[in-house]
């Protein structure tokens, strides 16, 4: 009698223990095939997925960091140049360089606070494989006060999870594809998730000219130097940012941004 | 045989339709001084600015001591000082600085010796002056000065004496005959102050409409043809009528300035004195005019023969 | 001929109309300077950088003091021939309408070494003239407003780094010199055939001026004579600002306006030779 109950006891151990193990097997695979599913919503609304990618950064106040940085754009002739950036907590921003140094509007600027779903009407669109590596496709759209931005892709993923890839349009045609990588930057016990290097491919479809190309005089004109109008130029190009020698909340001063 | 230091040959000018200088030969010999006359526009400035390299000839040639203006140019005037019309300097330099320039374009001048030669003309107490603030009679000064820096040999002057007064008109004239009686110094002066190349020329050419109409001695040209006395009376209409009516007095004639001009040799003046004062006639003065103006007149306006040297 | 060249030096630089030139450019620049200090910059921030300020934010100091120098450098071409004529036309006609010729020529020293010594102090003139602009407009620009890389706008953009800068400016202001210098012997020359100092500065702004306007019309005629105009060669101190610099071109440019001041030069001298001085 013994033998029979301890048998059923042994065998409803089992069946619990199987049990248990196919509720977690449940409880993991259901996630793994949501995300499996394009169309499956993700856990989180997109809005969650940007607040979860600017949590990391909401003790960040300001930041200074060297760049160093190479223009590959036709039409475009000009050396490396180096330059601090500065930024403070929302949207100030300040380059201190000696050299020329044309940052690209919108994508140049590390900025945490970019794409704060307080700001942007933010869509999911799809996941997609980005260089070996699953990510979210989300599209941003700027508030009513962004004058030059229509809109964003922005491609989240990684571990830890974070923007991957930007792309802007702006409203006179042009885009600017940044891809960025990162580096963990320790300042203390603290320790920051930041931009490495930023690839920005820039595609201008109208070329970058000025409005005034009425003038009958030869443009040639040797006399005219000092005061020639820039001329037409071909559409696309890169820029290579490196970031490196990073400062955050240094306590950085707002006269900075008012130079 | 005297050296001939300057001669031109066949000396023309032509400007497009106007003769200026017609095959005009002259020669000057070592240490005279040679005067140069001629009325306005008869072509004596382009005759001087030809020899002085100034101006090109159309035809002919200058020989300056002896070496061809066309063949060796400005090489030619190494001992030649000139000036030619109104002395023309830097007006916004001084009279000391001019004289370095102007003076030192073949070797440097010294200033002590340009001092030397501003304190001869009287000049030297304003040698730090611009020139500009020179007068007339200043300037001229300085371009004699000038010129004596070189320490030429052949001198040319066009009008030295204009613009100065009296006693620097003396001055001149002294400076000029001690160069050329002490220094043995040429000297080719043209003036239209016939009186001063009478007093001081030896020898002269006249030239008319470009073309040599007499050269040779003053004294000689002077001595050809009759010589005139002008006479003051106090009734020259009566005198004239008078002398008329006597035959060795025939060319009697009114002078502009109401006395009368009768051509005469010194030697007759006296018996000419008696003759009117004897006719009761107060004869207030008896002046030879057998000068070099008469002479100069008379020929230009062709009462003169001419002849060339 | 040193010390012909000397005693032309003293006639030239002890005349007040000599210094016309350095009185107006030392108050024009800096007048033009203080307007560009106290707002002007903006205009040409405007103009020069509107396009790029769409999709880009420009960091550094663009409108730096070699920008104002090199933009000073091509709005001068027809001011500095005024200054430079003012002399150049009275080297022979203000020694002719003097009446100076009388003492100077009638020496043992040629007329080619007397002309060539005055031709030689009017280079000396127009290099320290042109050298004086580049100094007072650079150094005050400068001063004003910094230093940073130079930003050139031609055939696109081209930034040149500034340790690059005092190198090519020398060389652009030497080009710029020798420019200059085929618009002083023009002006030279003309004072030749005249007594008159006034004929000979107006007549070589008239040529500059008729020939630019050629060179700016795009009639094919115009465009054809274009290459026989010394004015073509203005721009050849613009080329040194390029990247890489085409110094064959830039060579070229060296040998056509040294051709022409050279010309120029030659002519003087075989009229003034021959010419009757009856002044």
């Amino acid at each position: 009698m013994k033998y029979a109950i301890d048998t059923v006891i042994g065998q409803k151990r089992v069946l619990c223990k199987g049990l248990i193990i196919m509720v977690l097997i449940l409880f993991i695979s259901i996630p793994v095939s949501a995300q499996e599913k394009p169309e499956a919503k993700q856990e989180s609304t997109p809005e969650q997925v940007f607040q979860a990618i600017i949590k990391p950064y909401q003790s960040l106040s300001d930041y200074t960091v060297k760049i160093q940085a190479k223009v590959m754009i036709p039409g475009f002739r000009m050396p490396d140049f180096a330059a601090d950036l500065y930024f403070k907590k929302p949207d100030k921003f300040h380059i201190a360089t000696k050299s020329f140094a044309p940052i690209p509007r919108n994508s140049g600027f590390f900025d945490p606070f970019q794409f704060d779903p307080e700001k942007n009407r933010i869509t999911f669109i799809k996941t997609v494989n980005l260089d070996d590596m699953q990510a979210e496709l989300y599209k941003v759209e700027p508030g009513e006060s962004e004058t030059r931005v229509r809109f964003y892709n922005v491609w989240i993923g990684g571990n830890p999870r974070r923007i991957l890839q930007v792309e802007n349009h702006s409203f006179k045609g042009a885009k600017a594809l940044v891809k960025l990588t990162y580096k963990n930057i320790e300042q203390g016990p603290e320790n920051w998730l930041m931009p490495e290097k930023a690839h920005i491919h820039l595609t201008f479809p109208e070329g970058m000219q000025s409005n005034d190309n009425s003038s009958f005089l030869m443009k040639d004109n040797p006399v005219s130097a000092g005061r020639s109008k820039p001329e037409e130029m071909q559409g696309e190009g890169d820029i290579y940012i490196s970031y490196g020698d990073w400062h955050i909340n240094t306590g950085l001063d707002d006269s900075l941004f008012q130079q | 045989m005297t050296d001939i230091i300057l001669r031109t040959i066949n000396l023309t000018k032509r400007y497009k339709n106007r003769l200026a200088v017609d095959h005009l030969n002259i020669e000057v010999r070592q240490g005279e001084i040679f005067g140069f006359l001629g009325p306005n526009g008869a072509g004596k400035s382009t005759t001087i600015r030809m020899i002085l390299h100034l101006i090109f000839p159309t035809e002919g040639d200058v020989e300056i001591f002896g070496a061809s203006l066309k063949e060796v140019g400005h090489r030619a005037l190494e001992r030649v000082g000139a000036v030619v019309e109104k002395p023309a300097f830097y007006g916004h330099l001084s009279a000391l600085r001019n004289m370095e320039i102007l003076g030192g374009l073949q070797k440097p001048v010294a200033r002590r010796k340009i001092m030397e030669y501003l304190e001869r003309v009287g000049l030297a107490e304003r040698a730090g002056d611009p020139v500009r603030t020179y007068s007339h009679g200043m300037n001229q000064r300085l371009g004699l000065a000038l010129i004596l820096l070189k320490e030429p040999q052949l001198i040319i002057l066009d009008e030295p004496t204009t613009g100065l007064d009296p006693q620097g008109m003396k001055e001149v004239r002294e400076l000029i005959l001690e160069l050329s009686r002490e220094r043995g110094v040429t000297v080719l002066l043209s003036s239209h102050l016939l009186y001063e190349v009478e007093m001081i020329a030896t020898r002269m050419a006249i030239i008319h409409h470009g073309r040599l109409r007499v050269g040779g001695s003053v004294h000689d040209l002077l001595k050809q043809g009759p010589s005139e006395v002008l006479i003051k009376t106090d009734r020259p209409a009566e005198a004239m009528q008078f002398l008329k009516t006597i035959e060795s007095y025939g060319s009697a004639r009114i002078h502009s300035d109401g006395g009368i001009n009768v051509e005469l040799d010194q030697e007759g003046i006296p018996e000419l004195n008696r003759q009117l004062v004897n006719a009761g006639f107060n004869v207030s003065a008896l002046i030879p005019q057998r000068t070099l103006e008469t002479y100069f007149l008379n020929l230009i306006e062709g009462r003169e023969g001419a002849d060339n040297p | 001929m040193i010390r012909l060249i000397w005693f032309e030096l003293i006639k030239t630089f002890t005349r007040w109309r000599t210094y016309i030139g350095f009185i107006a450019f030392g108050i024009i620049v800096p007048l033009v300077v203080t307007g560009l200090k106290l707002g002007g910059q903006d205009s040409f921030r405007r103009h020069l950088l509107s396009f790029l300020q769409n999709d880009f934010i420009i960091g550094g100091n663009v409108l730096n003091g070699w920008f104002f120098g090199f933009f000073f450098m091509g709005a001068l071409w027809v001011h500095v021939p005024v200054v430079l004529t003012i002399v150049a036309g009275d080297q022979i006609a203000g020694e002719g309408n003097a009446g100076t010729f009388r003492f100077l020529l009638t020496h043992s020293v040629s007329r080619t070494r007397i002309i060539t010594a005055k031709f030689i102090v009017t280079l000396i003139y127009t290099a320290v003239m042109v050298l004086f602009i580049g100094g007072l407009t650079i150094g005050l620009s400068l001063w004003a407003f910094g230093g940073g890389d130079l930003l050139v706008l031609r055939k696109g953009i081209l930034v040149i780094q500034e340790a690059r800068l005092p190198y090519l400016f020398l060389m652009a202001y030497g080009l710029a010199t020798l420019a200059m210098f085929v618009v002083s012997s023009l002006c030279f020359l003309f004072s030749a055939f005249t007594d008159n100092p006034i004929g000979p500065i107006i007549a070589t702004m008239a040529v500059i001026i008729v020939s630019i306007i050629i060179i700016s019309l795009p009639f094919d005629l115009f465009q054809a004579i274009r290459p026989y105009l010394f004015v073509n060669y203005f721009d050849a101190w613009q080329k040194v600002f390029d990247d890489p610099v085409p110094w064959d071109v830039i060579r070229i440019n060296i040998a056509i306006l040294a051709g022409f001041m050279v010309t120029f030069f030659l002519a003087a001298v075989v009229y003034f030779s021959r010419k009757d001085i009856l002044s």
